[in-house]
């Protein structure tokens, strides 16, 4: 069973919630296993609002980069 | 007239004998299921010395009293272990924070979890380390009271043996007596779902599936079913209420069903969850759940944390603990008690008897499957360092070369301590081979309980990762 890595981008650190659970930071490379995830991240002033993905195929040197954008109202 | 009269009385008082027969002690049903009530991780407070940066897990193995005296021993070191984290000057054993046993392990673990430091008072080592337990088993047979539960169809050995524990060792202790407690260690029985030949662990994340409410069970029927060894003692029955409680199954169980073309063995683990709560779909009729000895899904209670190591869903993750910063040295303890299959066999040219075969095709691939569990989890400890260690490297490669551009340091580091106590690594050959020739009983002399108590202190001290451990945070 080999570990994915996912990297949730954003401009600020903030928790990563994945399945509506608190599970790793913004901007750090996140363990995982293989399936499908969706990830969004504490607060409001984001989009999209959250991002369904099947993880595989990724590496400690090549994570899946998952990204959210500031929404500035 | 008379004779009339005298025979319905004893066709009545048949019938109410019959009627009177045992049933197996039902398993409390769940009213409502709700995700943040009940026997889980998260409902335990860590403790007063114990942080969560540093993260030890011990798993014990099954092996009758053998496996129960050398896990105790090993706890008795983890007790008398001085170390210095955060400040803070305690026994390693205040560290504790899961323990995932089986069979002869469960004893231990939970009557620790139960009773915590009362464990060395002496009490346990007389009343179950040292005590014949057998023999005691064996007299609860010849006691008419009980004669009348056996006769049932519902009611076995296990049943007995579970109602004995509940009465001698655990004092009618609930799941709810371990959550008054209100700290960790988060004790983890594990017993074997005859029908998905899976684990089946007494946590509440389990009894959800079938509707039921583990606080109010006995911890001695959790340790009944953990050691509830083929043949010699019967298969344990929980009822499942599945469908009663409004229970939300998770959103992994769906996708991996999903999924199932890219990953058909988690599609298959799914499934299986799904078996306990879908009763009532065509082909999936399991209305009652029948458990034996944990051992025959993983000996030495280790698939469970492999679990919480590789998943982000049970309320335990580790995964989800690193990923979180949370843990900064991950120690795993296993406390294996396997010995050589029955020596005695292969001196005689006799031909194996059925109880013989039948056993050695039960138990023999057990102990491979203990191996490769201890594999996985070495594989899945070494996968940890390796993915530092790569972007470490790469770095290094960049930097030699003057590259511009660094891989940025983002991949959370912790340091992992695996030790696997095991009678293999004693070196004297004379010695191993005692150790290794001792039986899988509930019967052992007290001069041996007391060899393996210090065996498992030997074995602790002497692996490497507990001595590098120890060189960092050892206090003098």
């Amino acid at each position: 069973m080999d570990d994915q890595f996912v990297e949730v981008e954003f401009v600020e650190d903030r928790n990563v919630l994945i399945d509506g659970i608190h599970n790793g930071f913004t901007n750090k490379i996140i363990r995982i296993d293989e399936g499908e995830y969706t990830f969004t991240i504490q607060g409001e002033d984001f989009t999209p609002k959250e991002i369904t993905k099947y993880i595989e195929n990724t590496t400690a040197l090549k994570p899946e980069i998952i990204k959210f954008e500031k929404v500035i109202s | 007239m008379k004779n009339k009269a005298f025979f319905c009385t004893v066709i009545g008082f048949l019938i109410l004998l019959l009627t009177s027969c045992g049933t197996f002690p039902k398993n409390p049903d769940l009213a409502k299921y709700e995700p943040k009530v009940g026997y889980r991780y998260d409902n335990l407070e860590s403790g007063d010395n114990n942080t969560n940066s540093l993260f030890v897990i011990l798993a014990f193995s099954g092996g009758g009293t053998r496996a129960a005296s050398l896990s105790y021993g090993v706890l008795q070191e983890l007790g008398n272990t001085q170390i210095e984290w955060k400040g803070q000057t305690k026994r390693l054993l205040d560290e504790v924070d899961i323990i995932s046993s089986v069979s002869g392990g469960s004893f231990t673990s939970a009557y620790y979890t139960l009773n915590r430091d009362k464990i060395f008072d002496g009490t346990f080592e007389k009343k179950f380390l040292k005590a014949n337990i057998e023999k005691k088993l064996k007299s609860q047979l010849f006691k008419p009271s009980n004669w009348f539960n056996l006769i049932g169809t519902s009611y076995g050995r296990s049943d007995l043996a579970a109602d004995y524990w509940d009465n001698y060792l655990f004092n009618h202790a609930t799941f709810q007596s371990l959550l008054d407690k209100g700290s960790r260690p988060f004790l983890m029985l594990n017993a074997t779902d005859m029908g998905t030949g899976g684990q089946f662990l007494f946590i509440q994340d389990q009894m959800d599936l079938i509707c039921s409410d583990l606080s109010e069970l006995p911890i001695a029927r959790a340790v009944a079913a953990s050691s509830a060894f083929p043949g010699l003692l019967t298969p344990l029955t929980l009822e499942n209420y599945a469908g009663t409680c409004s229970y939300e199954p998770s959103v992994w169980v769906s996708r991996r069903l999903k999924h199932r073309k890219k990953a058909p063995q988690k599609a298959e683990t799914a499934e299986l969850r799904q078996s306990y709560y879908l009763k009532n779909e065509p082909g999936i009729q399991r209305d009652y759940i029948h458990l034996v000895d944990g051992g025959v899904a993983d000996n030495i209670g280790l698939r469970s944390v492999l679990h919480a190591m590789n998943s982000p869903e049970p309320s335990y993750s580790i995964q989800r603990m690193i990923n979180n910063e949370i843990i900064e040295k991950l120690v795993i303890i296993v406390v294996n008690a396997a010995t050589y299959h029955d020596p005695k066999r292969d001196k005689k040219p006799k031909v194996p008897g059925v109880i013989d075969v039948l056993t050695t095709a039960s138990t023999i691939p057990l102990s491979n499957y203990t191996y490769d569990t201890i594999q996985l989890v070495k594989h899945r400890v070494d996968e940890f360092n390796e993915a530092v260690a790569l972007r470490a490297q790469c770095n290094q490669i960049m930097t030699a070369n003057n590259c511009p551009v660094q891989l940025e340091d983002n991949l959370y580091k912790l340091d992992l301590y695996l030790s696997h106590l095991t009678f293999d690594s004693i070196e004297d050959d004379e010695t191993r081979h005692w150790f290794k020739n001792l039986p899988t009983s509930f019967k052992l002399p007290s001069e041996t309980v007391d060899k393996l108590k210090d065996m498992g202190k030997i074995l602790l001290q002497n692996t490497k990762s507990f001595k590098t451990l120890l060189e960092e945070i050892g206090a003098e």
